[in-house]
């Protein structure tokens, strides 16, 4: 009993994890179509910044972390995406494809190919004991913020105006503009809201893998494409659906898997999730359907 | 010109497009040892990438797992060139069927594509009946799921460790024959009925399933010819390099592909050979400015090319049309008739005529 508790707590710490990845890729998505392969890139901008203000106090270097993603995912859009906006969603995605592999190489060339490890206070690494079950610092942590974000998130979009017309412009895009919602207001508001998602994730990760590095974006991004793939592209119940399934599976995965196949659990998963794909093309949640 | 145009019909574009390769490769060895290997290499992208457009290309669905196909072709036609000596020392845990047999380097060609082709096969299985988008997503689940179990099968893959010992089969005139095989096979599929619809289904998924193309049926006849070539290009680059780890069919590669297509157009088949050259020449001076600035010019130049080209001509340098004797001509009559303020707009379709031309 407590070895399923136990598997059920470190799924649910995993699964706030992927929600937070997941959730601003399908905000992003459903706004302007576009599949945002650089938001990993935001995370790993976030995580070389809290390398960079590391040596002051760590809550003010999540902040600054946090305004760098931002005025990082807000520059994205205005350079890269606003000139490509409105082509089709092929075209968006491997734009996107072209920004991350663009940011992954000049962070390689400024900071080189070596992580740069980031202290994090010990608080993060200790575990608490309750009845047997262990609890990992970092498990709180990610349970604690995913929940502040997504209550948060689920709050501003139901109760504030400008909320209601991200979720106006996610519905349909022309009718929201011709109700006078201002088109560059609303894609750059959700492209700060995604790059919040991005400094949230990138503290996690950071005080989960103690280091920054170029390529750290790659194993989130993927993470979130196969969360909103599974849970219906366009849909964000369907994403955080998505994202626990995920986390569930890996740590199934984790648990039943003979140890010398455990390396590849990630093959594993998303073999799984291709062949729920063969019985539910469309995700578990489909987004609504586009009218002929 | 315009009899000739006639008489050579349909296949005046792979021919025009052997003439541009033919002549690279009959110059390259001119310029050394170097620019022959550099010649080698970007038939092999050629190969590639006219295997991804027959894909994502005539599809309009983008594909980021195809580099899988060339893993796949790497590893099986080298399990099955190297010799049985070097074999068993190297890797003594590998099946018995595998471990006893050797083949030549065109039987090999062959067996790497066919079992890529039918990996491919069992990947179309799911993925083919995803809406669109949701298809480039899950290749690329596809491609780390290839890149996971060729980094973790030791017995068979030697995992994140190189397979050296690769005979050495690919010379240029290897790669030239291969590229010009592959441009002719993807020419023949584009222009076959199993190529129209497809290419109906990328220009109005709907349009075309009302008038009775069964659109994920085309796409996954597209997804295993596709894998087939891009099989056949990994045997082929495996064969150029000898010595091999799972990250050359990963990311980079994946990246290179996609921005040679787009570079090039993804349109068309005369843009997905040009785009190959286009690199291929972008990439050599960038490594000469690399000794300027220090290594990772070459990776953010590339990125910066693409992104311009899809911001300022998204499709592509080629535009989407095919190299024909018409084009062709049209072009050298607009270049002797232009004047300071003739209006290059309202022309029909233009190529873009690659440096080499």
């Amino acid at each position: 009993m407590t070895e399923i508790i136990q598997h059920l707590v470190d799924a649910a710490g995993l699964a706030s994890l992927y929600a937070l990845l997941a959730l601003p890729v399908a905000l992003v998505y459903g706004i302007m179509n576009l599949v945002n392969f650089a938001h990993g890139e935001l995370i790993m901008i976030g995580a070389y910044g809290l390398f960079i203000f590391a040596a002051i106090t760590l809550p003010l270097a999540a902040f600054l972390a946090l305004v760098i993603v931002v005025l990082a995912a807000l520059a994205m859009e205005r350079a890269a995406f606003r000139p490509v906006r409105g082509s089709s969603p092929e075209t968006l995605l491997v734009t996107s494809f072209a920004v991350s592999f663009l940011l992954q190489n000049a962070a390689l060339m400024i900071f080189g190919s070596r992580p740069k490890s980031v202290e994090t206070p010990s608080l993060f690494s200790q575990t608490v004991t309750i009845g047997g079950v262990h609890i990992e610092g970092v498990t709180i942590l990610s349970v604690g913020l995913a929940v502040i974000c997504i209550g948060g998130l689920v709050i501003f979009m139901k109760r504030t105006a400008f909320g209601m017309a991200m979720r106006a412009a996610a519905e349909d895009f022309t009718m929201a503009r011709l109700v006078g919602i201002r088109a560059n207001a609303v894609i750059s508001g959700t492209f700060a809201i995604s790059g919040v998602g991005a400094g949230v994730a990138a503290f996690i990760l950071v005080v989960q893998g103690g280091s920054a590095f170029a390529t750290m974006g790659l194993t989130p991004v993927i993470i979130a494409f196969v969360a909103t793939m599974m849970g219906g592209l366009g849909s964000f119940s369907g994403a955080l659906i998505g994202a626990a399934l995920l986390g569930a599976g890996t740590v199934a995965f984790d648990v039943l898997l003979p140890t010398q196949l455990r390396s590849s659990r990630e093959a594993f998963v998303y073999g799984a999730v291709l062949v729920v794909l063969l019985i539910r093309p469309q995700g578990l949640v489909p987004a609504r359907r586009e009218r002929v | 010109m315009q009899r000739l145009g006639t008489s050579l019909g349909k296949i005046q574009t792979p021919v025009l497009l052997t003439i541009v390769i033919a002549a690279i490769s009959l110059l390259a060895p001119l310029g050394g040892l170097a620019m022959e290997n550099r010649a080698i290499v970007m038939l092999i992208n050629i190969a590639l990438v006219v295997g991804l457009y027959s894909f994502a290309g005539l599809s309009g669905v983008l594909s980021f797992g195809h580099m899988s196909f060339m893993g796949i072709g790497a590893y099986t036609g080298a399990l099955i060139t190297i010799p049985l000596t070097a074999k068993s020392a190297l890797l003594p845990e590998l099946p018995s069927f595998i471990a006893h047999a050797e083949f030549s380097f065109p039987i090999a060609i062959l067996i790497g594509g066919g079992v890529a082709a039918f990996v491919a096969l069992v990947v179309s299985l799911p993925v083919a009946r995803l809406p669109a988008l949701a298809m480039s997503l899950a290749l690329f689940a596809v491609l780390v799921i290839a890149y996971q179990v060729e980094s973790n099968w030791n017995s068979v893959t030697r995992g994140r460790q190189a397979l050296f010992g690769v005979p050495t089969g690919t010379t240029l005139g290897v790669a030239l024959a291969v590229a010009l095989l592959v441009i002719f096979f993807v020419y023949g599929y584009q222009e076959s009925r199993f190529g129209l619809r497809l290419r109906a289904s990328r220009e109005n998924e709907l349009a075309a399933a009302a008038i009775g193309v069964d659109v994920v049926r085309e796409r996954r006849i597209a997804l295993v010819l596709s894998g087939f070539v891009i099989g056949v290009a990994g045997v082929v680059y495996a064969q150029y390099l000898g010595v091999f780890t799972p990250n050359d069919f990963y990311l980079d590669v994946t990246f290179l592909t996609i921005a040679m297509l787009v570079i090039g157009g993804t349109r068309s088949l005369t843009g997905a050979v040009i785009g190959p050259i286009l690199v291929a020449v972008l990439t050599y001076l960038l490594q000469r400015g690399e000794t300027v600035t220090g290594p990772g010019l070459q990776q953010i130049g590339l990125a910066l090319a693409m992104l311009a080209v899809l911001i300022f001509r998204p499709s592509g340098l080629s535009l989407g049309a095919e190299l024909t004797i018409s084009s062709l001509r049209s072009l050298v009559v607009r270049g002797r008739r232009r004047t300071p303020s003739a209006p290059a707009s309202s022309a029909p379709a233009q190529l873009e005529v690659p440096d080499e031309n």
